[in-house]
């Protein structure tokens, strides 16, 4: 931490209006699981430092592995010339958004920390859950990826504020699949969090296991879902991907400083109807999308992202926040040290509405209910999303029709708002991820919501 | 900070001492410098660096694998220890090539950009914008990417091999809007070196992909046939039919060896060797000389890509998981494509086509499976042709179908090769190729 003190103050003396140093420490492991056994399994350890220089305006940023005092010295050095790249000429424009400056503690709670679990157990426990899943009917693949996590995080810049915390992860995605009479299908399904080797050892794994199994197989046969546009119900899953994609990303304060989001300039604004309620939760315990503070040391708070169908605040960073005159709420995000932060978002989820799903069900005519997800994207300038059901349903008369394949949903952010004509009570939080960024940086992010009842979007699939 | 020979002899010599009788190390350093501007000039540069060394430790039906991120002696040694500590049943056992494996590869050198300057980013990066502006667009960011990385291969049976390889990334954002709708648009290219870069060229394309969304027209949902530009293809190809052409990458092998995948004048193949490729590389991650390898031949499926020779890709956790792992440094080799190939020899022109839907850039691609090769996108960009010509651009427009299905409807190729994807690989090197009957949802 006096190392980091250090740097910054250099920084500083060097010129730098601002500079922070971010120290990561972290052990991991990787087990990539195909059927019967591992692909790959390895341990390992990630240990670095990023700088980040704020001169003249402009920013720069080096990392290194390479801890001595020198070798911090020269990422020091990079950051700078690469800040001073833009010349003394016009200065940029970066600035951060001022606050109190403070020193903070945090230990992520776990009840089994992942390093103290031998990587011979952790096969042991996938090579049962392999086993128990390749023994169930008409499964005939078994894939698992999992990767934990743990150890330090130290962030310190140069107008006094530090923070010390200890992170952890433990993330398992977990595919099915199942054949019969030369069909198959396959089904996916995460597990996990920012939480220990309990998110193995208390079930949760075999119960994502047993339950892709189960969607695996009961997909067998489905029919491929039609093209063209229709009422569209969204279980959890299907409607966390939609928020994610529509909402989350238009949110971004470094896409609406930049007047590409279709939500710039739209705060104070009703966007969607007042069952809509849209919060980005950073703090939320145990979600994969869960930190205490983010990669500038702020606090990370929720966010009310749309307030009764009303655009109420964006995700900020320091300098995103400065730019569009708010406070910075905690949501500048950097992969690892490696990387400078940028604005992502934490646990984003759809405030429950009055509507059990089953009513919701019973309430369509005719139309596709999706579950499940596959991932999606946007493009938040133009406004346009689309993202990948796991499988659907054909709804008719309220009741299920059949089982659909291959089905994806693509919209316009403003547009499918105004399409939400119900939202369902039954808030649940799944694991997930994000890539965003150049260099492209890939996270964990959480999500959650409960179903959703669109009256109408375009859906696309094979069915002639 | 050691150099990576050392690094890589410190973990085997560590590794043999722990117990191992044989052992294979690789060590790797990136560093990534991107300069990115928006329209009132430079506002940050990065560089992204990631080093680190990684070993697989082996015995008698065993073995087990570490890594650990820096090159220092403690940090090497100790991932050679924990690679042996890691060890587990292998079935089948790691083979690591012999030295008879090390053999140069004459006429393939790595350009180098090692003297790259930051103050010559400013003038590439203003080429760039100089690009979208003169055409008409809006300008919203121009970004500069220096990739520079080198690995080393290092095992107990004599392979001691390195290579430096280097990218030049220039990317732009164009922006046309009609009323309250912005219609945006992103290029990016990549180079072997500075020398070869063209900045205009792709400020230039930015725009011009923006500038021709204006004014689009809805289509009906039905059945077209669709011309998929490069761009298209490699969003499509690169996740929904590459992975299933990589032995042991899907649980469920989709194509079969001697099987017909496409007509006869569609051919596939993976080139390590192109001259001037975008991912050209002499050996692999094994230390293993690289080679071309023939993929579809005449429409006809030829095999998968396998280790020795196509070590390509050490896999990373982070694209299931979403936790990255340090960098190529991390886990073990697994078969990776490089440079691939598409050629379309004595394919019927696009001039022939009437009537298409041309698509360029496909949003939600990336999770197509590619075990079944079913996609459901958007495009990103869409327009009818008609008699031959671009007639309008079209609103959203979803395509659905199977990669198999694409291959075998294939009825004409363009002229316009290309090539797209991300340093370090892979590239899809193809001309824009027109599939007769596809399920396109329109509004």
């Amino acid at each position: 931490m006096k190392r980091l003190a250090e740097l910054t103050s250099r920084a500083k003396e060097m010129g730098a209006a601002f500079a922070e140093a971010r120290y990561e420490d972290l052990t991991e492991t990787f087990i990539d699981w195909r059927g019967a056994g591992p692909v790959w399994a390895a341990c390992g350890r990630e240990t670095g430092v990023g700088v980040r220089v704020l001169l003249n305006g402009r920013w720069g940023f080096a990392s290194t592995t390479d801890l001595t005092p020198q070798g911090l010295q020269e990422a020091l050095a990079d950051a700078l010339e690469l800040a001073y790249a833009g010349g003394s000429g016009q200065p940029g424009e970066a600035a951060l958004r001022p606050r109190a400056t403070f020193t903070a503690e945090h230990v992520v709670p776990r009840a089994m920390d992942p390093r103290s679990v031998p990587l011979a157990d952790k096969l042991g426990a996938f090579q049962r859950l392999a086993r128990e899943s390749l023994a169930g009917q008409a499964v005939s693949g078994f894939e698992l990826a999992y990767a934990d996590q743990a150890g330090e995080r130290v962030y310190v810049d140069s107008e006094g504020c530090t923070v010390w915390w200890e992170p952890v992860r433990c993330i398992g995605r977990v595919s099915v699949t199942a054949a019969d009479r030369g069909d198959s299908a396959s089904s996916v399904e995460g597990f996990g969090g920012t939480v220990g080797w309990e998110a193995v050892e208390t079930g949760e794994a075999s119960a994502a296991a047993r339950m892709a199994a189960a969607n695996a197989r009961e997909w067998l046969g489905a029919g491929e879902a039609p093209a063209g546009s229709f009422p569209v119900l969204l279980d959890n899953q299907a409607a966390e991907n939609f928020i994610h994609e529509a909402i989350g990303h238009a949110a971004e304060g470094d896409a609406v400083a930049r007047g590409l989001s279709v939500l710039a300039g739209k705060l104070g604004q009703q966007v969607g109807p007042p069952g809509v309620t849209v919060v980005d939760d950073p703090s939320r315990t145990g979600s994969v999308g869960a930190f205490p503070f983010d990669d500038e040391g702020t606090p990370a708070r929720a966010v009310t992202i749309l307030d009764r169908g009303t655009v109420a605040e964006y995700l900020h960073s320091r300098e995103t926040a400065r730019l569009l005159g708010a406070e910075a709420n905690g949501h500048a995000r950097a992969v690892s040290y490696r990387y400078p932060p940028i604005v992502r978002m934490g646990t984003i989820y759809l405030a429950p509405g009055p509507t059990p799903p089953a009513r919701l069900v019973e309430s369509m005519e005719e139309g596709i209910y999706l579950l499940g997800k596959r991932g999606g994207q946007v493009n938040p300038a133009r406004g346009s999303f689309q993202f990948n059901a796991d499988r659907a349903l054909w709804i008719s008369r309220g009741k299920v029709a059949g089982r659909l394949r291959g089905v994806s949903l693509s919209g316009q952010i403003l547009d499918i708002l105004t399409a939400v004509a119900e939202v369902g009570d039954d808030l649940a939080f799944h694991t997930g991820g994000c890539g965003k960024g150049a260099p492209a940086q890939t996270i964990p992010a959480g999500s959650g919501s409960p179903h959703v009842l669109l009256s109408r979007a375009m859906i696309g699939g094979r069915r002639r | 900070m050691m150099d990576l020979k050392v690094a890589t002899a410190a973990a085997l010599e560590a590794a043999c001492a722990a117990g191992a009788l044989s052992a294979e190390a690789f060590a790797c350093e990136e560093r990534k410098v991107t300069f990115l501007a928006g329209p009132k000039g430079l506002e940050g540069s990065t560089a992204v660096g990631a080093c680190g060394v990684g070993i697989r430790a082996a015995g008698p039906g065993q073995g087990g694998m570490a890594y650990s991120s820096g090159l220092d002696r403690e940090r090497c040694a100790a991932a050679g220890r924990g690679a042996w500590a890691a060890r587990r049943r292998l079935e089948p056992p790691w083979r690591f090539p012999g030295p008879e494996a090390a053999q140069p590869v004459p006429g393939l050198a790595d350009p180098m950009v090692s003297q790259f300057h930051p103050a010559q980013a400013q003038a590439l990066l203003a080429e760039a914008a100089q690009g979208v502006t003169a055409a008409g667009a809006q300008l919203t960011w121009v970004e500069l990417s220096v990739l520079g990385r080198r690995f080393q291969v290092h095992n107990t049976l004599g392979v001691d091999q390195g290579v430096l390889a280097t990218w030049v990334e220039v990317g732009a954002g164009a922006v046309a809007r009609e009323g309250e709708q912005a219609y945006t648009a992103n290029v990016r290219r990549v180079w072997r070196s500075l020398a070869e870069a063209c900045p205009l060229e792709v400020g230039q394309g930015a725009a011009a992909l923006a500038l021709s969304a204006l004014g689009p027209k809805p289509v009906p949902t039905g059945r077209y046939p669709v011309v998929f530009r490069p761009r298209a293809l490699a969003d499509l190809f690169l996740p929904g039919l590459v992975p299933a052409l990589l032995d042991g990458e899907v649980d469920a092998q989709p194509y079969r060896e001697g099987e017909g995948l496409g007509p006869a004048w569609f051919n596939l193949f993976d080139d390590p060797l192109r001259a001037g490729g975008p991912a050209s590389r002499a050996w692999d991650e094994t230390g293993e000389p690289a080679r071309r390898a023939e993929l579809i031949s005449r429409g006809t499926f030829q095999g998968p890509l396998r280790l020795g020779g196509h070590a390509f890709r050490r896999r990373q956790g982070r694209l299931t998981t979403f936790i990255e792992a340090g960098g190529a440094y991390a886990l073990g080799p697994v078969p990776g494509a490089t440079n691939l190939v598409v050629r379309a020899q004595g394919a019927p022109p696009l001039g022939n086509v009437d009537r298409a839907l041309v698509v360029d850039g496909l949003l939600g691609a990336f999770v197509t499976d590619p075990a079944t090769g079913g996609f459901s996108v958007t495009a990103a960009h869409a327009w009818m042709m008609e008699q031959g010509r671009l007639a309008h651009p079209v609103n959203r427009v979803m395509l659905s179908g199977r990669v198999r299905d694409v291959l075998s409807g294939l009825i004409a190729a363009g002229d316009d090769l290309d090539s797209v994807g991300y340093a370090p690989g892979p590239y899809l090197i193809t001309p824009s190729l027109c599939c007769a009957d596809v399920q396109v949802t329109g509004g």
